[in-house]
């Protein structure tokens, strides 16, 4: 595999795959704003089972959905640990450290935030794991959204695992050369290492955009025509079927728990 | 493809006049860079011409400003006459004559950003506006103009070969049906048979639609094997053109140039008084060579390259070493492999055979999924990254994935300092190493700012400043000139002779023949030969399967079956036994 990978899409042929693309997308959106609605921790819970569950049905390998959770990990235990000390106060009071408190309100508002967080990762993985960039880009310019703006959107969702690659790339490279993460450095001196590496990191992304603006613009993407489209999408009943029971769910869900 | 429209035959396809560009000075200098100076040019319809040059010239500039996108996608100011196909590329916006000349990059994985190899081809082709109806064919064209008919349509091009990347992204190019190809180094990383294939596609392209094409190579095989007219460009200055023979013949080595190896050869038999053969393919000099008869039939020599040192110890250990990045692709598959120290092997083989994978186990980036690896005689298991790096340095294949210190000193610097050097010691280390790769000049610059070839270089004097015992190199030649070429080798030359066991990655056989001791060729993730240079050059269906190919004195003593013209398997030691065998005396 080169340097740059394929992005997040897995390729597949299932039931979801089949799908329309705006169909997927929709349908994300809808159970996303659900869960920014309200965020209660059995809804979530239940937001991200389900997502897990679609795309194990859909195809999805569960290694995928593994590397996602690490992926998170370091964000979600960031949370877990940070949000209970700035929380108001309320319920029972666990520990006092000065000014800060650990209290049930305060780990329980944690414990929201991180599922919520996961929440939109996952139900947002639905489209970005099944559609390929180009039928992305397609159903963002069917919903309106003119074409070069589509193409932005689903090239920096193209190339987000990319910029992860480089960061990896880099960080292995600081390790073949003796730098031992776990070999007793400071936080302070972690810290240092990691600006030098994040500057490399934006600038071997800028030279990989620089190469992708070059190689779109030598392939005809400024040409002054209208685009056409060898396999275009197509919304069939199917797709309303399945967009009107999300809808469905999701006003049930408000009605119930709002 | 379309004839070469409204431009008469007498017109120059390009015509390039007074071109300078200039990039921005990037601090610490405070001076701009001047990338072309006063270039003129004309390529007629339907011709190939090659520019060459060594490191930091200008071509790439060349080939961006020729395509109009350089430098409005770029940085930079440009000024001077550049028409292509009759436009003035630069009074256009930027891609608007993609319809007309068609550019394919250095780096393919910059260009390929679709999920299958039919959308890549078809993205271009929904950008001029084709009807869905006509796409089809003109896919299936463009990818069997490229070489790549029997591909899968749905595969995702990511998980091509590198040699088919290059052609995917040349038949994305081709499907638009250009006037005008323009291709970035299209041999560069390849291995030995891509880089054939890649000519052959290129030849029968010239041949089949008098396509007009310019390149830009540093591998004299492949631009005499392609070009009609080659430019030398140095410092941005044209200071060669001509056909392959007439540029080859002049004093092109002094300007950073690697001749072709049957160049060298013909130049080798004139320079000990022999006769005045001239050539520049292995054909050619076979030609020249037949007019004077073989009188005295070599004895069968053999390599004279010697073995490793007898009963030296273990400096690596692989044992039935098994690891895949995903469980249906493996890519090591039991490889067993000891490196005596102080030898030095050279490791090779197709794109993606796995020599990359077994180098980050060296360095305890990758871990065994199955097996051991020894260092030293020590397992590696419980070594910790920091540990294995006392033992080996390893420069990457690619110098982005490596750098990223602030200054070029910086960046040599923190191997050592990491390893426990400091003060005067450290400074020492590294003034040596800047010193080893011509560095000095560069030592206060910010690496990112630097070209591609002395980045390069600048990875390799982190790699020279860490002093290890052992050095695994991944293509570290790629990309550099011969001046660049002989910095590196000189410096490993000197490492092996004081004790360091060396692991050289490369697709360049001539390279392989001429320095290592030992050649291992992997072939699907296991050892499909091992043995002395002479030897794995024997087993030729090995070779073919591997996707490599004989060095020239191979080739050159097979086509006059005369096997045991092979000396030392380089062209110097080729012209010498020739010049024995036909007895000639001054």
């Amino acid at each position: 595999m080169s340097a740059v990978t394929a992005g997040f899409y897995q390729p597949g042929n299932s039931w979801l795959y089949r799908l329309d693309p705006r169909t997927r997308l929709l349908a994300a959106v809808v159970v996303v704003s659900v869960c920014l609605l309200l965020p209660r921790i059995s809804l979530l819970a239940g937001t991200i089972l389900l997502a897990h569950l679609i795309l194990l049905a859909g195809g999805i390998r569960w290694r995928v959905l593994l590397e996602t959770w690490i992926r998170l990990a370091p964000l979600l235990l960031l949370i877990l640990l940070l949000q209970p000390l700035f929380s108001p106060p309320g319920g029972i009071e666990y520990a006092r450290f000065g000014p800060l408190r650990i209290t049930q309100w305060g780990l329980l508002n944690g414990l929201r935030y991180a599922l919520r967080l996961a929440a939109v990762a996952f139900v947002m993985l639905v489209p970005v794991l099944t559609t390929p960039i180009n039928h992305l880009v397609r159903a963002f310019e069917k919903l309106g959204l003119p074409y070069t703006w589509g193409l932005t959107i689903g090239l920096a969702l193209r190339y987000l695992g990319a910029i992860g690659d480089l960061y990896s790339g880099i960080a292995q490279a600081q390790q073949a050369r003796g730098w031992d993460p776990s070999g007793g450095h400071g936080p302070i001196q972690r810290a240092q290492m990691l600006v030098p590496t994040l500057v490399a990191v934006i600038i071997a992304t800028l030279r990989l955009s620089e190469a992708l603006a070059l190689g779109l613009s030598a392939r005809g993407m400024t040409l002054d025509r209208p685009r056409t489209h060898r396999e275009d999408i197509r919304f069939g009943w199917i797709d309303g079927v399945a967009l009107g029971a999300v809808l469905a769910l999701a006003v049930l869900i408000v009605w119930l728990m709002g | 493809m379309r004839p070469a429209g409204r431009v008469h035959e007498n017109t120059p396809m390009i015509h390039v006049r007074d071109l300078c560009y200039t990039y921005p000075p990037t601090p610490p200098a405070t001076l701009s860079v001047l990338a072309l100076d006063g270039l003129n040019l004309d390529v007629a319809p339907g011709a190939c011409l090659a520019i060459t040059g060594p490191n930091s010239s200008g071509r790439t500039t060349l080939c961006l400003a020729l395509a109009g996108l350089a430098p409005r996608l770029t940085a930079g100011t440009v000024s001077g006459t550049i028409l292509v196909d009759g436009h003035d590329v630069q009074s256009v916006p930027p891609g608007s004559l993609a319809d007309r000349i068609g550019l394919v990059l250095q780096d393919p994985a910059g260009q390929l950003f679709t999920q299958s190899v039919v959308d890549e081809v078809a993205w271009g082709l929904e950008n001029l506006g084709l009807s869905p109806a006509e796409m089809p064919a003109r896919i299936d064209w463009a990818l069997g103009l490229a070489g790549l008919s029997g591909v899968p349509l749905d595969q995702p091009p990511q998980t091509l070969s590198g040699g088919q990347q290059k052609r995917l992204a040349l038949a994305a190019a081709l499907a638009l049906e250009p006037h005008v190809l323009i291709l970035d180094e299209p041999s560069a990383g390849l291995a030995p048979a891509a880089r054939t294939e890649m000519v052959a596609v290129l030849r029968a392209l010239r041949e089949s639609h008098r396509l007009t094409i310019v390149f830009t190579e540093s591998d004299p095989e492949i631009v005499t094997a392609l070009a009609d007219e080659v430019l030398v460009l140095t410092a941005g200055h044209g200071t060669g053109a001509g056909n392959p023979a007439e540029v080859y013949a002049s004093a092109v080595e002094q300007a950073g140039l690697r001749l072709p190896p049957a160049a060298r050869f013909a130049a080798e038999v004139r320079a000990a008084g022999g006769p005045e053969l001239h050539a520049l393919t292995v054909e050619q000099a076979v030609e020249a060579a037949s007019s004077y008869p073989i009188v005295v039939r070599p004895s069968p020599v053999q390599a004279a390259v010697s073995p490793s040192r007898p009963a030296a110890r273990e400096a690596v250990k692989i044992d039935d070493v098994h690891f895949a990045y995903h469980p249906d692709y493996p890519v090591l598959r039991g490889l067993t492999l000891a490196i005596p120290q102080g030898q030095f092997a050279t490791l090779t083989g197709d794109n993606g055979a796995g020599k990359t994978t077994l180098a980050r186990h060296l360095v305890g980036l990758l871990r065994p999924q199955k097996g051991i690896i020894r260092l030293m005689g020590e397992e590696t298991r419980r070594m910790s990254t920091g540990e294995m790096a006392r033992r080996v340095g390893l420069a990457f294949q690619n110098p982005e994935n490596q750098i990223f210190s602030p200054t070029v000193r910086e960046e040599v610097a923190f191997g050592p300092r990491n390893l426990g050097l400091s003060g005067t010691a450290l400074d020492d280390t590294v003034r040596a190493a800047l010193a080893a790769f011509g560095l000095h000049d560069f030592a206060e610059h910010p690496p990112a700012a630097l070209t591609f070839s002395t980045r390069r270089l600048v990875a390799l004097a982190g790699i020279a400043a860490m002093d290890t015992p052992v050095i695994v190199l991944d293509e570290p030649t790629v990309g550099l000139d011969a001046h660049g070429q002989e910095a590196v080798l000189n410096w490993l030359e000197q490492r092996h002779a004081a004790g360091a066991t060396i692991l050289l990655i490369t697709h360049d056989m001539e390279l392989a023949a001429s320095h290592a001791e030992r050649m291992i060729v992997l072939l699907d993730g296991q050892i499909a030969a091992d043995g002395t240079p002479g030897e794995v050059f024997g087993h030729r269906d090995m070779l073919r399967q591997a996707g490599l190919e004989a060095p020239f004195a191979c080739r050159f003593a097979e086509m006059l079956a005369e096997p045991a013209l092979i000396a030392d398997l380089t062209p110097r030691g080729t012209a010498q036994a020739w010049l024995q065998a036909i007895a000639w005396k001054r």
